[in-house]
């Protein structure tokens, strides 16, 4: 009887693995979790924090008339489509029209002309996003052919199709984007290491085109470049020609140019928000004597008084657009100014890196409602539903920048490890995962010192975001690699 | 009994008799405007036009003519109405407000081109166009060159009393016409500028044609830009150059309800102390506002009684507010922010920056006092004609302020100086003039009389030395005992990976000698 079980147990496996890969399995369960949480009526997505009409201008989106336009509380499920002469430039410089523009292009041909549904644009997500989660399960079991493979495939989904990161495809924040570029770039690098594809170039391509759309989204994204350069050096281990790594260092010099490009195309107005941003919430919130801090780099001592304001605050003295304040405060200092500040005094510093650890793992953005009005929930209600791991990031991932700091250790000293065993035995794979693991930990360091030093502790959860996101991979790689032994070596079926 | 009843009713009625007249209801005038033309920076002659009839104490309601209903002007029993032409070309849907105009009994005035024939009537006077010219404008002794116009509808023949004279710049003959014209109980006024002699006529005209009297006023000389991360060495100075200087002053200047307990705060109430002592008032703007919401009119209350308690907590008295004239047209930023003061000074609407209105009602409050901003620049720089900051006799018509910009370089200090004491006319004079403010808030009551303080009746001195800054209070932070936990949680994983680490690193050490020993040759 046991043995029939066990038998057709197997059998039945057999089928299964036959039938549907641990990848396959991966994107049928998100697309079913996703997919019901963005696309079946009432849906569910972020409401406006007031940053959306950066994009909705100049994608030619604009606030339906008539229709109540619920900043923060509600989501807001259709936008009108300008139907004359857009007017409005690109507010900003960023590669997220590249995905708004398909979404209106695919509402006009299948819904309407006048009226965008946010939808389509969470759909245009929604399957780029599936795309992605299919080459990061390929890409974290492959060569592997075992049962575990479905364990990985579900671990993917539990990390992955977590409402906090999908609840974004229905907004016009651009951090969809960011979160399904970082995806590809990731698992095409992978599985370039791993050798998975006989022909190089598609991931070759991938890779580079990802990259660049996430570094070319955000102004904040800038710095990353220097990060994807370590990781693309990595590709140097794999090619053997001359040329091929001629290739390699131009690939690096692009990357590095569509992060300058992305930095130096910096509105003005944003970055007079985040330069003010960086001193009221940054510098002179934790700073026990603020008026000596400002008077020390050679400021006005009185501006002391805006600690802890932000941008758009009403009730202020003054016009912070005006030139006075132009010219005495937000001209007065720059990066250098702030980061110089910081090291003079670093127990300064250190508090606020502890609070960009607090908020590190924080996805969901609290300040925003996840319904639409028609839904009946309360103002900026949160949605549970399939959000448990970020809940127990959240919760249980240590808010200490120290943490962060001996994870990355920790994490070098294992891979740097494996990469030694790389070189000696001529395998780039564990060279490749070396570099990203370097890579991916500047990332998260260097995030948490940019946000501060660029923008204070305004807005910090969303600024961290790619913290969350590369932890995310950090630890299913490392979960990964242990599961299928590979850690200090390449895969082998025997162990 | 019948007797005493009648005494007791005598008595009340003499009680009745003998109590305070309600101070009257101020006379209602309709504004009616064409078009904003906002091309030509018409809104803000319009701004204009309304802070100076705020000023001579009347209630302006202002509208667009297409938005006038039949009837208004008698329902809602205005004592007066001003046409005020900015677009010439402007298509009129309606024509209720021309015919209830005609019929409307009370004072009349127009001001720009398309004087109606009734009107015409009125004025017993007839008027023509003359196009690109350039006008001189003339008042007794005083004459100033206006800006190139490229039409403009003059007035050939009048009756009544006028006001200044325009004397075409042509080579030939040159033709005079009048500027201002009353004829009985309505006026014209061919054009309205907000700065200049064209501004000081229209506003004796105005005010003669409205109040029937024209008053001469020394205006109150008043710094703005004053804030508290303003350069305060150079306001310190400012207020001290113009003490030596005999000028009586007046401060607008804003505050903050935030971080008052740091010194900066406390640096900036020991210069408006100075400011005080200098024979200075202060009066306190009103702060920035982005947006709105239902909620503004409660915030903005709450914002403005924190102000002022932080104020006269630091002895700083403010004798009225002072605000954009936009603040004035809403019933929210009226009633919260302005109508617990009896003074209020009305600067220009600002021009680089959005109006963000709470609640627009396009009525203008009405004060015990409301002063006229007009910009020290509108009067000295004067291309061709007299620079009329050198009149001995200059004399305003409403209660003005003159207003300088607090300079924020040395450079800018030292001219403001250099212009104001070039100055021949007197300043008026708060201490001398027997001003007399009052502010409520909440129970208390701040007043200000001929050069002294009162709060709630008691006359308070402001300190002349500089007083000592409290000392800081820590402030306990509140944690929560979750946060204890994960704070722990976090320490202890960190000396937990730490040791980890460590012994990683150790094993790592002997792992290798171990295998190197497998290979080694015994």
């Amino acid at each position: 009887m046991q043995i029939t079980l066990k038998r057709s147990l197997t059998r039945s496996y057999d089928w299964f693995a036959r039938h549907i890969s641990p990848a396959q399995l991966a994107v049928i369960l998100a697309a079913v979790i996703v997919g019901w949480l963005l696309f079946i009526p009432p849906i569910h997505g972020y409401a406006d924090n007031g940053d959306f009409y950066r994009v909705m201008y100049s994608s030619g989106l604009y606030h339906r008339l008539g229709h109540t336009y619920n900043h923060n509380n509600f989501v807001v499920q259709t936008y009108g489509i300008m139907q004359y002469y857009n007017e409005h430039r690109a507010t900003i410089f960023s590669s997220q029209p590249l995905f708004v523009m398909p979404a209106i292009w695919l509402n006009r041909l299948l819904y309407s002309k006048t009226i965008f549904d946010i939808r389509f644009l969470g759909f245009v997500y929604y399957v780029f996003y599936l795309g992605g989660l299919y080459l990061l399960t390929e890409a974290l079991t492959y060569p592997a052919k075992r049962a575990r493979n479905y364990l990985i495939a579900i671990a993917v989904v539990f990390v992955f199709a977590d409402s906090s990161l999908t609840l974004y495809f229905n907004s016009l924040f651009a951090e969809p984007v960011m979160l399904i570029t970082m995806l590809y770039s990731f698992s095409a690098f992978l599985l370039l290491a791993r050798q998975r594809y006989r022909r190089r170039w598609p991931m070759i391509l991938v890779f580079f085109v990802s990259t660049i759309l996430l570094i070319t989204v955000k102004q904040q994204n800038a710095p990353l470049a220097l990060s994807f350069v370590i990781m693309e050096l990595g590709l140097l281990a794999l090619v053997k020609v001359r040329r091929g790594r001629l290739y390699v260092f131009l690939g690096a010099l692009v990357l590095l140019g569509s992060g300058v490009v992305t930095y130096t195309l910096i509105n003005k107005e944003f970055s007079d928000i985040n330069g003010y941003q960086t001193m009221t919430r940054g510098v002179l919130l934790k700073s026990k004597n603020p008026e000596k801090a400002l008077t020390e780099g050679g400021i006005d001592g009185q501006f002391a008084l805006f600690k802890g304001r932000t941008y758009y605050q009403s009730y202020m003295p003054i016009a912070l657009g005006s030139d006075y304040v132009m010219k005495n405060l937000i001209g007065k200092y720059d990066f250098t100014w702030v980061l110089k500040h910081y090291l003079q005094h670093p127990d300064e510093f250190g508090e606020m890196l502890d609070l960009t650890a607090k908020d590190g793992q924080l996805v969901q953005v609290r300040a925003v409602g996840d319904y639409v009005q028609a839904a009946g929930k309360p103002k900026q209600a949160q949605t549970h539903y399939f959000t448990l791991y970020s809940l127990m990031m959240e919760a249980f991932f240590p808010r200490k920048f120290a943490f962060y700091i001996l994870f990355t250790f920790v994490l070098i000293l294992v891979y740097a490890f494996s990469a030694y065993q790389g070189f000696k035995q001529h395998q780039p794979e564990l060279i490749m995962r070396f570099c990203f693991v370097v890579a991916a930990m500047t990332m998260i360091l260097g995030v948490m010192v940019v946000s501060i030093v660029g923008d204070g502790d305004a807005d910090l959860a969303k600024h961290l975001f790619m913290v969350a996101v590369t932890t995310d991979l950090l630890v299913l790689l490392l979960g990964t690699d242990i599961i299928n032994h590979r850690l200090w070596q390449v895969y082998d079926d025997k162990r | 009994m019948r007797r005493s009843l009648a005494l007791l009713l005598v008595g009340v009625g003499l009680l009745l008799w003998t109590q305070p007249v309600q101070a009257a209801t101020p006379p209602k005038i309709l504004l009616a405007y064409d078009s904003q033309n906002v091309s030509a920076d018409s809104e803000y002659q319009i701004d204009s036009l309304q802070r100076l009839l705020t000023s001579l104490n009347l209630e302006v309601h202002t509208i667009a003519i297409d938005q006038y209903h039949a009837g208004d002007l008698t329902r809602y029993k205005f004592q007066g109405v001003i046409t005020m032409i900015n677009w010439p070309q402007t298509d009129f849907k309606s024509q209720t407000f021309f015919k209830d105009r005609q019929q409307f009994t009370g004072v009349k005035l127009h001001i720009g081109p398309k004087l109606a024939a009734d009107e015409q009537a009125d004025l017993g006077l007839s008027v023509k166009s003359v196009y690109h010219q350039q006008f001189n404008l003339v008042s007794d002794k005083l004459q100033q060159l206006l800006p190139f116009s490229s039409s403009l509808q003059v007035v050939t023949q009048a009756g009544g009393q006028v006001f200044g004279t325009l004397k075409a710049q042509t080579p030939h003959n040159k033709p005079q016409y009048p500027y201002g014209v009353i004829n009985g109980r309505v006026g014209f006024l061919p054009y309205y500028r907000r700065s200049g002699l064209s501004f000081l006529v229209a506003s004796q005209m105005i005010s003669q044609l409205f109040t029937g009297k024209v008053q001469a006023m020394p205006p109150l000389l008043t710094i703005t830009d004053v804030t508290p991360v303003s350069d305060l060495k150079k306001l310190d100075q400012l207020s001290e150059f113009l003490y030596q200087q005999g000028i009586p002053f007046a401060v607008s200047a804003t505050s903050v309800q935030f971080n008052t307990q740091l010194a900066a705060f406390h640096r900036y109430m020991l210069v408006l102390q100075h400011i005080e002592n200098r024979n200075g008032i202060v009066f306190l703007q009103t702060p920035r506002v982005y947006d709105t919401s239902k909620k503004t009119g409660q915030q903005l209350g709450r914002v403005m009684y924190r102000q002022l308690y932080d104020l006269t907590k630091n002895q700083v008295f403010p004798v009225g507010v002072s605000t954009a004239n936009y603040w004035n047209q809403d019933s929210v930023y009226k009633t919260q922010a302005l109508g617990f003061s009896d003074h209020v000074l009305l600067l220009p609407n600002p021009t680089d920056q959005a109006q963000v209105y709470a609640q627009q009602s396009n009525i203008s409050g009405v004060y015990k006092q409301a002063y006229y901003a007009l910009n020290e620049h509108s009067l000295a720089t004067v291309k061709s004609g007299t620079d009329l900051t050198q009149e001995y006799e200059l004399k305003f018509s409403a209660p003005t302020a003159i207003t300088v910009a607090l300079p924020s370089t040395k450079k800018g200090l030292v001219g403001v100086e250099k212009r104001l004491k070039r100055v021949r006319w007197s300043w008026y004079n708060p201490a001398t003039a027997n001003l007399q403010t009052k502010l409520t808030l909440g129970k208390q009551v701040i007043a200000y009389q001929s050069g002294s303080y009162f709060l709630n009746g008691q006359h308070v001195l402001v300190p002349t030395l500089d007083v000592q800054q409290p000392k800081k209070q820590q402030k306990k932070s509140y944690t929560a005992v979750l946060n204890g936990f994960f704070n722990f949680q976090s320490y202890v994983l960190i000396i937990f990976i730490s040791g980890a680490l460590v012994i990683l690193v150790v094993f790592f050490f002997i792992g290798r000698r171990v295998y190197r020993n497998m290979f080694r040759r015994k």
